[in-house]
């Protein structure tokens, strides 16, 4: 599972397995599962895997099905931009710009969002992606 | 034939063709030695009156699995009625009355169309042929709220009220696109008006069977829609899911175009 924290101090990324449950503990911090996230069972709205080209993934966009309050607290951190009215939220790992044409995967299931004192957890299933995509983010995971 | 006829016993009086329904003719005298088919022509299909069954298969069989697509009025004719040889019809609900009823997916008597034969003429005839139109009307099944009925009246708008049709079965037929199109019309209804959380559930169950549907990304999509003709819906999706899935991706932005080559697919896959 694809792990993104995000805090003031910046985000981190990791690459673990992990068990859903109502709290988790990644990189000594405590989440809690948020409550809209625990009713909607991890579908809080379509994401997409933001890619340089075909092999690289450099990104991240998670569109919520509506408001969730979260959503707003996401974009207080500089390196989250809030797109189509704020109901979108997109995070790249470098400077580079992404592929519109190949950023569309609309991928959804297992998208929870975890709540800490200091920041937000959001979880990604990496599954559908190919072998060559995983290792392109390598260097972005934060070392275990 | 001749000895279960009351032919031997009528001899002196001319021949009366028209004993079974609504004056349906029986087809007899055919041939040059005046045999014949010795079987009524109804509407829809051949009656053979020695044998009490139909001779040709219910146009509508695969909805009435319980009954054998020969048989005459569900084979109680002493309660039951098929003039026409499409619908069995009682004495609480006469063929006059609705003509033409038919259910769109299953018998379900909450889900029924039916032919309305007074905008064209009081004789029932008339709606089995004679003119190119005539109104429905459709008894929704399940709960309606007063937003699900706004939903449905909004959707049906005034296409539906008048429907071409054919004589015979190419009517019946029509009848049943018109009961699918109703069905459809109200399943879409009931969903606009359901919950973003019960659209996510019926969604969610079947996120695999999505996944193996698409296939990844746009450019995936595009390739199922290019191929939709040969494309087949994955084992375990329902119309309900994919429907669902439908209203949701109305919900939520689409910044790379995806979602709007699945919902090509989706509306194709839901129109056959």
């Amino acid at each position: 599972m694809l792990l993104l924290c995000l805090t003031a101090n910046g985000f981190k990324l990791f690459n673990r397995e992990v068990q859903i449950s109502d709290e988790l503990i990644v990189d000594g911090v405590t989440y809690n599962l948020e409550s809209n996230s625990r009713e909607s069972d991890g579908f809080v709205g379509f994401f997409d895997w933001l890619r340089r080209d075909e092999s690289n993934i450099i990104g991240l966009r998670l569109c919520f099905f509506q408001h969730y309050g979260y959503n707003d607290l996401f974009v207080q951190f500089p390196y989250v931009k809030s797109t189509y009215g704020g109901k979108c939220v997109e995070i790249t790992f470098t400077q580079d710009a992404y592929n519109e044409d190949l950023s569309g995967d609309q991928d959804f299931s297992q998208n929870y969002v975890y709540k800490s004192n200091d920041g937000y957890l959001v979880t990604f299933n990496p599954d559908h992606l190919s072998k060559g995509e995983v290792e392109s983010l390598k260097p972005y995971l934060s070392p275990v | 034939m001749a000895g279960i006829s009351d032919k031997a016993l009528k001899s002196q009086y001319a021949e009366n063709k028209y004993r079974f329904n609504r004056g349906t003719e029986l087809q007899n005298k055919e041939f040059l030695d005046e045999s014949g088919l010795e079987l009524y022509l109804t509407d829809h299909r051949l009656y053979d009156p020695q044998l009490g069954k139909f001779v040709q298969i219910d146009a509508y069989a695969d909805q009435f699995e319980n009954w054998s697509p020969y048989a005459f009025a569900n084979d109680d004719p002493t309660l039951l009625n098929d003039p026409t040889g499409l619908q069995v019809s009682d004495s609480a609900h006469p063929q006059e009355r609705a003509p033409a009823t038919v259910t769109a997916h299953k018998p379900n008597t909450s889900n029924i169309i039916y032919a309305d034969p007074r905008p064209v003429k009081s004789n029932p005839n008339y709606v089995f042929g004679k003119n190119n139109s005539f109104y429905i009307h459709y008894t929704p099944g399940g709960t309606w709220d007063r937003e699900k009925v706004k939903q449905f009246r909004k959707m049906m708008g005034v296409t539906i009220a008048l429907i071409p049709v054919g004589r015979g079965l190419k009517m019946g037929y029509s009848l049943l696109k018109a009961g699918q199109f109703l069905r459809d019309a109200e399943v879409q209804a009931g969903l606009e008006s359901k919950s973003l959380k019960e659209l996510q559930d019926m969604v969610k169950e079947d996120s695999q069977l999505f996944r193996q549907l698409f296939g990844v990304g746009k450019q995936g999509a595009q390739k199922v829609l290019d191929n939709i003709e040969n494309v087949e819906v994955p084992e375990g999706l329902s119309k309900e899911s994919m429907q669902a899935y439908r209203e949701l991706i109305n919900r939520v932005p689409d910044p790379a175009g995806t979602q709007a080559v699945r919902a090509q697919i989706l509306d194709k896959l839901l129109k056959e």
